[in-house]
């Protein structure tokens, strides 16, 4: 097996003779301590509050209360639903009916710019699709969603006002880049994780949703996403983890919600939970799909 | 991460599109002198403001159709709202209309014209070279219906004459400080819109918009609205080249502005305005539209066939999109697909 790193050769070696670590400590550079680390909190208050919310097949009846200095996790199987409530709460599909309180308020939430306006914001599964005008610069994706911020009435950008911000952004979490006018696409995939993430962090956020933070990212940029994760939980904000990956959500949140089949099928204290118990309640309704049920899930 | 303190003419070098457009500007420098090298009179104080004046028409729907383009969108029914414009204008006037309420009239049609190309595209997913298409009949269509069929008097003779008259001048055949009117109308539009898409909130979404739509609505980006807006720009400005055409033959006719959103396209391209969307700046827009006319007016000047003036004028896009493909392919060969 040959290790790279950074289009650098690094070392090669039998496959039998390396482990895990010493092969995560190749590609990184340096000893990763932990994989999964894990902060303490003390659960407070709740902030954000989904009750009863529709939008198609993939999301029935989803209601769930997020705290103070908690990760929530999200698990479940692919196509279990969880992407599609991420977006119906963000205000991207349209939804059936569901009400949001944040921070004991109802709040209403029918394009995604209500739900950036007031804190609730969503870091999406493909950054490539969703996440990222690859085309255009750092700055200008960074930018983008805080416009509201960075322009007066007029609709003129403060440039000044932006140039603090992408800082701002740029100081929370350290992406690798030549300079801010350089194509977001032309980053790794880890920095444009973190660039996708770091949108977020330019403004007062209460509530961020993690789609998928960490597919197709290095071992060493994970961890940055995790310690990420750790640092806004210990700030109060609510943080919600949408993961397919078992140990992850098993490694990082504090409470698990699983869901299947546009359902939640339980939810789970981190010290309760394990694989099998994620597992059993991710496949409950997998074999109880009855034959009419069958041609409508293709059609979706 | 330190921040290394950049020389400033590289840093404006670098920023985003202006490569192309320093690139094309050398190129319409070279292609200038040796037009004035053939025939001196090119730059010459009787052939310059005639030049400037060429231009303006480019630069007009270059803009409209450089805001579409931005979009990752095109307009192909920028030659007939043009063709609309004149014609409702010159009809309005021929039958006893005062110019200023013709001129309001042309300009509702050819913006609900904008609004449909807009709505077509963003809220119906119509693909944005079908639907306009389907406008570019349909605008033409109506350019023909409102006088039958037929080109208009002269709007000089007509009831409010030399109202009519003052609108010619006003357009086409008065100068301002030596210039024709025609090229600074062009100039102020182009300051205005260049302002609203290099220092506005919407010209950022308007490029969000051009390069990931998805990733634009998930910013909160009102991504229909953007689209609707960049096809109205688009057909304002062919309203105000339809007026312009009007001024300048003192007639309606009905085929104005035939195969005009062709010469949009080439303006906008020319100056480095992707057909992909997302990139492109409009200071591209001027010096596209300036080779454009200077190919024009120059082969012209030297005696050049009207058939090989188009086959060059042809190349000269080719070559250009090409030149933009390869420095992109480039890039994306260094990149991690």
């Amino acid at each position: 097996m040959t290790i790279m790193r950074d289009g650098k050769y690094i070392t090669e070696g039998d496959f039998r003779d390396m482990d895990m670590s010493t092969i995560i400590s190749h590609m990184v550079g340096r000893e990763i301590k932990e994989k999964f680390p894990r902060v303490q909190c003390q659960k407070g208050k709740p902030i954000f509050e989904v009750r009863n919310l529709n939008a198609g097949r993939m999301v029935r009846d989803v209601s769930f209360t997020s705290y103070e200095g908690e990760i929530l996790g999200f698990a479940g199987l692919m196509g279990a639903g969880r992407t599609e409530t991420t977006r119906a709460i963000f205000g991207v599909d349209p939804r059936e009916s569901g009400q949001f309180f944040l921070d004991g308020r109802e709040i209403k939430i029918n394009k995604p710019m209500d739900a950036i306006r007031q804190g609730v914001v969503l870091a999406p599964e493909d950054r490539k699709r969703d996440g990222l005008c690859t085309k255009l610069s750092i700055r200008s994706n960074i930018e983008l969603p805080n416009l509201d911020i960075s322009s007066g009435k007029g609709g003129v950008v403060n440039r000044r006002k932006v140039t603090e911000m992408v800082a701002k952004a740029k100081k929370e979490f350290e992406i690798k880049m030549p300079n801010d006018e350089v194509d977001a696409g032309s980053l790794s995939g880890g920095n444009q994780q973190k660039l996708v993430v770091s949108k977020w962090l330019a403004r007062e956020s209460r509530v961020i949703i993690f789609d998928e933070p960490t597919r197709g990212i290095d071992v060493a940029a994970k961890v940055e996403i995790y310690n990420l994760m750790n640092q806004l939980k210990q700030r109060g904000i609510s943080v919600i983890f949408v993961s397919s990956e078992m140990p992850e959500v098993l490694g990082i949140a504090d409470r698990i919600i699983v869901m299947c089949d546009g359902r939640i099928t339980g939810e789970l204290d981190i010290e309760e939970a394990t694989q099998e118990k994620i597992l059993e309640m991710a496949t409950r309704f997998e074999n109880k799909l009855t034959a009419d049920q069958m041609p409508q899930q293709a059609h979706n | 991460m330190e921040e290394k303190k950049q020389n400033p003419v590289k840093k404006v070098l670098s920023a985003r599109g202006v490569g192309q457009v320093v690139t094309v500007s050398i190129g319409l420098v070279i292609l200038c002198v040796i037009f004035n090298f053939i025939n001196p009179s090119f730059l010459g104080k009787r052939n310059l403001p005639n030049l400037l004046r060429q231009i303006a028409p480019w630069i007009i729907i270059g803009i409209g159709q450089g805001y579409v383009l931005i979009t990752a969108n095109i307009d192909l029914s920028i030659g007939s709202v043009v063709g609309m414009s004149c014609m409702i204008i010159a009809t309005l006037i021929c039958n006893g209309a005062h110019p200023v309420p013709a001129v309001l009239v042309a300009l509702v049609a050819c913006l609900a014209t904008g609004v449909l190309n807009g709505s077509l595209v963003a809220y119906f997913k119509l693909p944005p070279f079908v639907a306009t298409l389907g406008t570019q009949t349909i605008c033409r269509g109506v350019a023909q219906l409102v006088n039958n069929n037929m080109n208009t008097d002269g709007i000089t003779g007509a009831k409010f004459g030399a109202a009519a008259k003052t609108m010619t001048n006003i357009f086409y055949y008065q100068k301002t400080l030596g210039v024709f009117n025609t090229f600074w109308i062009a100039l102020i539009l182009w300051v205005i819109f260049n302002f609203i898409l290099a220092y506005t909130r919407t010209g950022r979404h308007l490029y969000a918009v051009g390069s990931n739509t998805e990733a634009a609505k998930l910013s909160g980006v009102n991504v229909a609205m953007t689209i609707i807006k960049a096809y109205l720009v688009s057909s304002f400005c062919a309203f105000v080249l339809g007026l312009i055409v009007c001024s300048q033959t003192s007639t309606g006719t009905t085929n104005a502005g035939m195969s005009y959103e062709t010469y949009a396209v080439a303006a906008s391209v020319i100056g480095g305005i992707s057909t992909m969307g997302g990139t492109g700046i409009l200071s591209g827009v001027l010096v596209g539209a300036s080779v454009w006319a200077a190919m024009d007016n120059g082969l012209q000047m030297i005696g050049t066939q009207v058939g090989l003036k188009n086959v060059v004028v042809g190349l000269i896009v080719i070559v250009c999109v090409l030149l933009d493909v390869i420095r992109r392919t480039g890039m994306i060969g260094r990149r991690k697909k």
